[in-house]
């Protein structure tokens, strides 16, 4: 397996990315990783890697890549919508085709890099394999969750250190989530995101993982893989107990989730 | 495939220690220069730091004329290595082969190391391994238990935070969110839980601030005053500091916690960072 940095560009913005290829015989599959959004992407990026380098050496080269105005990508977070990231995701697919000229193409993405990735395969029946960690079904409710976590984060540390405490200054344009200015073209899209009020109409086979505290199935997941199964697609939902590592400060590890998704990702792509 | 490629100002780059790669982020400026400097992640943190500031940072760097290095640690990021073998002693000897590499790559005769938390610590134990390292930017840096060991510093924290939530039981607005439901149980564990340090070596943390001490270099000190660790840590290394004549200058950003997490108070670390740079 050999790990290569490199960049494509996307309507006019240099995109950074880490290419995994494998060392079996060509053509083989090939896999695109679309990353979470915000901090998600700081925290759960080792996981992502980490999984990355289990799955290539059974066979499948695989891209990492930034959303514009994420990571080492080009362009302002406060500028990207939605819609721009999809259109970064179609292009680090055709990169990822016309570069390693794959056997058949999947995708794989966490929280708002699944829904983006389900979105993408709304348009693409050729895509092989749908693989979902925990995707955001619903976007509207994630973004209040989003921000219900950021207050009680304030609400916890403040006071904790020094006389003087003040909580964090409003952002004058758009939202302040921990840092990341996010538009409000941006909050309108990610309000309006839902994989659940439309019919699917991708038919590849789908895989949902929940990663969740619970062993019982959410009742969006299983809408979702309805909503899949529906449109004549095999959708299988697993449950992976572990913790939101997408949140998490420190350091986590999520084997169990890897395991299964390069048995789920190598039963179907290999 | 494209090989050796760089935008205007931002190259990737890799160097290797112990057979592992490293990857890593050159801002290169299009203009001529002399200084750089080099960014050290947090325990758990990635070359782009906590809500990106290092990327921000790096990028006005750039254009201020200031070369830069992000990088991963063994085993956080992209690099390689097990994420469960990298610990301060690693990460340390990261940043000295970071320092030889922008030395010997950029050819830099100025070098600032700008770390975060556990990353200033290591700032600090690689200041004096290269005669270019004239200058530490620490943001956050927590502080050691010296002779007690770390653990100590971990309970310490602890009892902090469970002090601070004994004292939120007391207030109408606590009872409002419980009764309401607002208040998350299972998030409040892991943030009590989350806030211990990194299970690093005692020894090296000594060693850091060993070298430290032998420092002669300008030094900026940054915190927010609603980090906890803030009190003990100016507690620390102000003395040493003012005892071994080490030219210091503290910013304390208000209301900020460990790690700005804001667009207010990360713009205030960068703007006041960026005016402390322009003076060396």
């Amino acid at each position: 397996m050999t790990e290569e940095q490199v960049l494509f560009a996307s309507e006019g913005l240099t995109l950074y990315g880490v290419l995994h290829r494998a060392e079996a015989d060509s053509p083989r599959p090939a896999l695109v990783f679309c990353p979470p959004f915000a901090e998600e992407r700081k925290c759960a990026h080792r996981i992502m890697v980490e999984c990355a380098r289990v799955l290539c050496p059974m066979g499948v080269d695989i891209l990492r890549f930034d959303l514009r105005g994420c990571g080492d990508s080009e362009g302002e977070f406060g500028q990207a919508t939605l819609t721009r990231w999809l259109s970064d995701l179609e292009t680090a697919a055709h990169w990822l085709t016309e570069h390693a000229q794959p056997s058949a193409l999947g995708l794989l993405g966490l929280r708002l890099g699944a829904s983006l990735a389900a979105q993408y395969t709304e348009q693409h029946p050729e895509v092989r394999w749908l693989g979902l960690w925990e995707p955001v079904t619903d976007g509207s409710q994630d973004w209040r969750l989003s921000l219900r976590r950021q207050q009680i984060r304030q609400a916890i540390t403040q006071d904790q250190g020094l006389e003087d405490s003040e909580a964090a200054p409003s952002h004058e344009r758009g939202y302040d989530l921990d840092g990341y200015e996010v538009s409000e073209a941006m909050r309108r899209e990610f309000a309006q995101l839902s994989l659940l009020h439309q019919p699917r109409v991708f038919r590849g086979p789908v895989w949902i993982a929940q990663i969740s505290a619970t062993a019982a199935p959410h009742r969006a997941h299983l809408a979702l893989q309805q909503a899949y199964q529906q449109s004549g697609a095999s959708c299988d939902l697993e449950v992976v107990v572990a913790e939101p590592f997408w949140s998490l400060l420190g350091l986590a590890r999520a084997p169990e989730l890897i395991a299964k998704t390069v048995g789920a990702a190598c039963r179907t792509l290999l | 495939m494209i090989h050796g490629w760089h935008t205007d100002m931002q190259e990737p780059i890799t160097f290797t220690i112990n057979g592992q790669r490293l990857f890593g982020m050159l801002e290169r400026p299009i203009v001529p220069f002399e200084r750089g400097v080099i960014f050290l992640g947090g325990w758990a943190g990635t070359r782009a730091g906590p809500h990106q500031i290092f990327v921000k940072f790096a990028r006005q760097l750039s254009r201020q004329g200031i070369a830069s290095l992000r990088f991963d640690f063994r085993g956080r990021g992209d690099s390689e290595g097990e994420t469960e073998d990298a610990d301060l002693g690693t990460m340390l000897e990261d940043a000295v082969s970071a320092v030889a590499w922008m030395v010997e790559q950029v050819q830099v005769s100025q070098l600032t190391l700008l770390g975060i938390c556990s990353g200033s610590q290591v700032a600090m134990g690689a200041c004096c391994t290269h005669p270019a390292v004239d200058s530490l930017a620490l943001w956050s840096t927590p502080s050691v238990a010296e002779a007690i060991g770390q653990r100590l510093s971990a309970r310490r924290r602890r009892l902090f935070v469970l002090r601070e939530y004994l004292a939120k039981l007391f207030r109408v607005q606590t009872w409002q969110k419980l009764l309401s439901l607002r208040l998350k149980p299972k998030t409040i564990g892991k943030v009590i839980w989350s806030e211990a340090p990194p299970p690093t070596t005692t020894g090296v943390e000594q060693q850091c601030l060993d070298e430290f001490r032998q420092f002669d270099g300008r030094t900026l000190l940054v915190h927010g005053t609603n980090d906890p660790e803030t009190k003990p840590a100016l507690a620390q290394y102000l003395p040493i500091c003012e005892q071994h004549g080490i030219p210091h200058q503290v910013h304390l950003v208000r209301g900020a916690n460990h790690s700005f997490y804001s667009l207010a108070w990360e713009r205030e670390v960068v703007e006041l960072s960026m005016q402390w740079m322009k003076k060396l």
